[in-house]
């Protein structure tokens, strides 16, 4: 492994607090959204989707849909050339292949399954003739609950398998049994989190046109414009370089929007096919029933400990309940594996076996949503650690002392063969306990004078972040996962990075350019990043995974470099000066130490593109200011803290958070305020993950809330403020010393929410601790009830 | 989620709406702050042919004094009523229990009128008609009644209307000056329709009993509730602690809850006796004996 470039002490940009480039024309309404994009000519497509959760299509009758005055196509399945999806990078060969039909035929197994295509000149008039068309199910018995699906008796919903189970596997590392037999406590229980949305404001939505010079041109709201191009040129089977792919503004993705949807492949063919520019956005209620879900875990969890809280051995069995097919392209991986290769979290316990499997039920596919796997799976190792800690009269933060990995253990590779970069557990819990007066509110008493029960409650998390080849495989998932980036100079010296990846809200814009800047020496407002745009970009997975800041930064750290290594060749060429003399600040090109001499970067590239006779010569330095390099990283382990403080209306239920204060080290910060922003809104969504957010489905497979006046996430009213803070371990082997930061907080923050109403209702019961996601005012009664048995599905 | 074909047509007064609602009688609805029937229209759950659009009829907000009480046209949106300071200071329960619906742009929208046509159980506006002895005002092209609160809810969104009336305003009746009240709900986030929710207003005679009782549940039934069953428990009685306990008790017998997505039957039985108990306290707190 090269040795990773260490940026100067004295950077200008780099941990600068700016505020984003990107901002003004989103808050004054002047940014663009797919469904802006128009078109001359443009249709609208409205999908019928399916109304059963398992069901045969008995007939579908397209007459009287057809004989609507102003319907101009309807496709099914049968139209399509390609049914199914076919690539699927990076998973693995035992997983059975249970992909989702473009179109569903023969069988439906979801409600919100396309099942037809209708075009139209309006969405309105789509609708009515969506409402035209007639079809007769058979109803097949739909799962709900995923140990129901996972039954040898039950009713297949791919009759090609031989089980609803579609993936498993063990591991085992260390003495398991030697470490739980030896053991002072052990403690199991089974933990079950909700299924959610990631919901964001704009829903999905693709416009596709065929050029009259036959291109293809396709706008989605995505996070992974190259990875769209591709997969449209695959299953279409055109040339991957007639095709243009734009992401233009992207209100929100948090993993919902790295996939693959079949509308994504629909819309290109139906433009392709009938050579007329169309659109489809997807209403919400098409969103909560037909966009992936994500994680819904079952999970039994056993952890040993000895008497001093020395976590000693671990035992999981993670059910992933993944809906009714894998998804594209992460698959039905996409929670359990995570989850159990990030067991261990924080801690050095050695002797770990755990079991995942995969299995089918009638809902929504699951797919990627921020903290993939590891909002469950570590919910589930915290809530057994806060119980243990109870019956072994011991704090949580006792136990997490007890079994942190050290400051200087690091490099540590974890019983599941993650290789931990960094990091200072013990200083990073102890400023978020100082930020949150922990010690001061453990010693209040539990009830306010009118009658609410205070309670405070702390987490810790390790965030695996900059998803790369590298990431991915200690995650468990052998997929090749990197980007590149162009860094380049026109002649007025200004710079332009051309991106793979793609801000839709993190910010690139401001701080790739942040970075670009400070390797340059040229004025950030001299960097301007072209992202979201397959013509003018590098090819690039995209914006997921924790990963822009690492491997975007680090690539246009190594492109910057290059170009002012070429600038500075120039200039020593035309100051006939020592190129190792010289040094680039603010724009300006000068003899280290003196200012004396010098030119600015402006006029050393106008004399590169328009100045032979003072360049260098060609042969000697070629006139190109431009570098393109590609960057995949090893793996970089980020870490946290959260505290919550709330008060609980024992009577309702009702939780009101008083207080939220995280702490979050993800190394070096290109822009703390971009960072911060990280770390509120994943904190928004963990509570919500954590309060409120449920789909749930009935024993027939309808999804009871597919509205957003049923299904509750967090909003303006419900949260306090979030109040950050940072400790700064840099990596010492990625490029600028960063880690990634996306995901952190819904690793945790749900965990502390719990923990603090766990020592809410400590007075009433000290055992009693949450077993489930979300943990609504009904949860709540169940739980001071003694009622707390999680239900599955 | 796009309504289907519907003809719309504007009402100038309420004669015209009328009229029109007679011409398209079963076919039609009346379409005031649209904050309900529209969301219903895109879901295509009501498929209205005639929408008659009552929102821009000759000053649509009105809220007027009447000896027994407060007047408020129909068509009055709710956060008119809600800054009116006259609707506020003679009965600030009303005012209260509006701040609680939704948020204010639904609330700029939305109408008092509407809300209350409109029936849904769990909404605040019904329940306060039957807290507040409330009348309403209901037209025809041939005809004008007047029909209490008590006798206009049927069941789930739906009413005694028929299908060529409007409602065309609501007295809301103003309680004895010396009376307190008291407003509790339950929502997991402010402004969502509540779980269950319970208003009450007491009054006490010179001697500390109580001379004037009204409870009114919601979000606990088909229809809001009025508890005349908790009331009588009061009247004429001294309100210890002791007594308002088991009178609030009294919910659980008469309220027939549902399970939903949110919350059990039983979490609902529950809530509407704790939040029937603490408006009690908080009416008994704003009472004044004299």
């Amino acid at each position: 492994m090269k040795k990773p470039i260490v940026l100067g002490g004295a950077t200008k940009y780099i941990g600068e607090s700016r505020k984003r480039t990107e901002d003004p024309q989103i808050l004054m309404g002047q940014a663009k959204y797919v469904d802006d994009i128009k078109i001359p000519g443009m249709l609208e497509v409205a999908f019928l989707r399916s109304t059963h959760g398992h069901a045969r299509i008995k007939s579908l009758n397209l007459e009287k849909a057809r004989q609507h005055p102003d319907c101009l196509r309807i496709i099914t399945n049968d139209d399509l050339s390609i049914g199914f999806t076919t690539f699927i990078p990076g998973t693995r060969g035992t997983l059975k292949p249970v992909f989702m039909p473009f179109i569903g035929t023969g069988k439906v197994r979801f409600v919100g399954e396309i099942i037809a295509a209708v075009v139209a000149p309006s969405r309105y008039i789509a609708e009515d003739i969506v409402e035209l068309i007639e079809v007769e199910y058979e109803p097949l018995p739909a799962y709900n609950d995923v140990e129901e699906a996972m039954q040898p008796d039950a009713v297949l919903l791919h009759e090609e398998l031989d089980s609803n189970i579609y993936y498993s596997d063990s591991y085992s590392s260390g003495d398991v049994d030697k470490a739980f037999t030896e053991a002072d406590l052990v403690v199991s229980e089974k933990i079950a989190t909700g299924r959610t949305s990631a919901a964001p404001m704009e829903t999905r939505g693709v416009v596709a046109a065929w050029g009259w010079d036959d291109t293809l041109s396709v706008w989605s709201s995505t996070q992974m414009p190259y990875f769209l191009r591709t997969s449209i040129a695959l299953h279409l089977g055109i040339p991957e370089q007639i095709i243009r792919v734009v992401a233009p503004t992207v209100g929100g993705g948090f993993g919902q929007k790295a996939h693959f949807f079949p509308e994504e492949f629909i819309l290109p063919w139906l433009a392709k096919e009938f050579k007329q520019p169309v659109k489809w956005i997807e209403d919400r209620r098409e969103h909560l029933l037909g966009a992936s879900h994500a994680k819904q875990c079952t999970i039994y969890m056993s952890l040993a400990f000895k008497n001093d809280g020395a976590l000693v051995g671990m035992k999981i069995r993670n059910i992933c309940d993944s809906g009714a097919y894998s998804q594209n392209p992460w698959s039905g991986l996409i929670e359990s594996v995570p989850a159990n290769t990030g067991a261990p979290g924080a801690f050095t316990v050695r002797n770990i076996e755990f079991e995942t499997v995969v299995c089918l039920t009638n809902k929504m596919n699951t797919g990627a949503y921020r903290g993939v796997g590891w909002s469950a799976g570590c919910y589930a190792r915290e809530m057994v650690m806060t119980k243990a800690a109870r019956l072994l009269g011991l704090d949580i933060t006792d136990l997490y002392r007890k079994n942190f990995i050290r400051a200087d253990e690091f490099p540590y590779t974890t019983a599941t063969n993650q290789t931990y970069d960094s990091g200072d557990y013990h200083k990073v819990l102890d400023k978020c306990l100082e930020a949150s007066d922990y010690s001061q509110q453990k010693t209040q008493p539990r009830l306010t004078k009118d009658g609410k029960l205070r309670g405070t409650g702390v987490s810790f998390f390790v965030e695996q972040t900059n998803w790369g080849s590298h990431s991915a495989r200690e995650s468990g998932f052998p997929a090749t996962l990197h980007d590149s980036t162009t860094v380049e100079m026109d002649p007025s010296g200004k710079v332009t990075v051309k991106s793979g990846q793609f801000s839709h809200g993190q910010g690139q814009r401001t701080t790739l350019a942040q970075v670009a800047a400070d390797v340059l020496g040229v004025p950030f407002e001299d960097v301007k990043v072209l992202d979201g745009d397959t013509a003018t970009g590098s090819y690039g997975m995209g914006t997921f995974a924790s990963r822009s800041a690492v491997i975007g930064g680090g690539s246009v750290i190594r492109a910057a470099t290059d170009v002012r290594e070429k600038l500075l060749k120039i200039a020593a060429h035309v100051m006939e000066a020592n190129e190792a003399d010289l040094t680039i600040e603010d724009g300006e090109i000068f003899v280290k130490g003196s200012r004396d001499i010098s030119k600015t970067v402006a006029e050393i590239a106008f004399i590169n593109y328009y100045d032979r006779y003072s360049r260098p010569d060609e042969d000697e330095v070629e006139p190109v200011l431009s570098s393109t390099r590609h960057y995949d990283p090893p793996a970089a382990y980020a870490n946290g803290s959260h505290a919550v403080t709330i008060e609980l209306d024992p009577q309702t239920g009702i939780i009101d958070i008083k207080r939220i204060v995280a702490v979050e080290d993800c190394g070096n910060m290109i822009n703390p305020k971009v960072v911060d922003g990280q770390m509120r809104g994943g904190a928004s969504q963990g509570i919500g993950m954590g309060l409120m957010e449920s789909l749930d489905y009935d024993e027939n497979g309808q999804l009871k809330n597919a509205s957003f006046m049923d299904f509750l996430m967090p909003n303006a009213v419900t949260l306090p403020d979030i109040e950050c803070e940072h400790v700064v371990t840099p990596s010492p082997i990625t490029e600028g010393g960063f880690k990634g930061a996306g995901e952190a907080a819904m690793l945790s923050i749900h965990v502390a929410l719990s923990n603090a109403l766990a020592d809410a209702l400590s007075d009433h019961d000290g055992t009693l601790v949450p077993l489930v996601t979300p943990i609504g005012p009904q949860q709540v009664m169940d739980l001071i009830n003694n009622e707390n048995q999680p239900q599955a599905g | 989620m796009k309504p289907a074909k519907f003809d719309y047509h504007r009402a100038e007064n309420l004669q015209h709406a009328c009229t029109l609602l007679k011409e398209h009688g079963d076919d039609a609805k009346i379409l005031a702050g649209g904050q309900s029937l529209i969301a219903a229209m895109n879901f295509r759950l009501a498929t209205p042919s005639v929408l008659i659009d009552v929102s821009n009829v000759e000053q649509p907000n009105l809220v007027v004094d009447e000896q027994s009480g407060v007047r408020v046209k129909a068509t009055t949106t709710q956060r008119f009523a809600e800054k009116h300071a006259g609707l506020r200071r003679r009965i600030p329960v009303l005012v209260h229990a509006i701040e609680h619906i939704s948020h204010f742009q639904v609330r700029n929208k939305g109408t008092v009128g509407g809300s209350i046509a409109h029936a849904d159980p769990a909404s605040e506006l019904p329940a306060m008609s039957l807290l507040l002895d409330a009348e309403f005002a209901i037209a025809s092209a041939t005809n004008k009644t007047v029909v209490p609160a008590e006798d206009f809810f049927v069941t789930y969104m739906t009413t005694s209307l028929q299908a060529d009336e409007i409602l065309s305003s609501v007295l809301f009746r103003e309680p004895p000056q010396t009376s307190g009240w008291g407003f509790h709900e339950i929502t997991q986030r402010a402004g969502d329709f509540s779980l269950a929710g319970s208003a009450a207003i007491v009054d006490l005679d010179n001697d500390g009993k109580c001379s004037y009782a009204r409870v009114a549940l919601f979000g606990v039934d088909a229809t809001p509730l009025r508890a005349r069953e908790v009331e009588d428990a009061l009247l004429g009685n001294q309100c210890s602690p002791e007594l308002i306990k088991e009178a609030a008790a009294g919910v659980r017998g008469i309220i027939d809850p549902e399970t939903d997505v949110h919350v059990t039957e039983e979490y609902r039985r529950n809530a509407a006796e704790a939040l029937t108990l603490r408006a009690l306290e908080d009416a008994l707190g704003r009472a004044t004996t004299d």
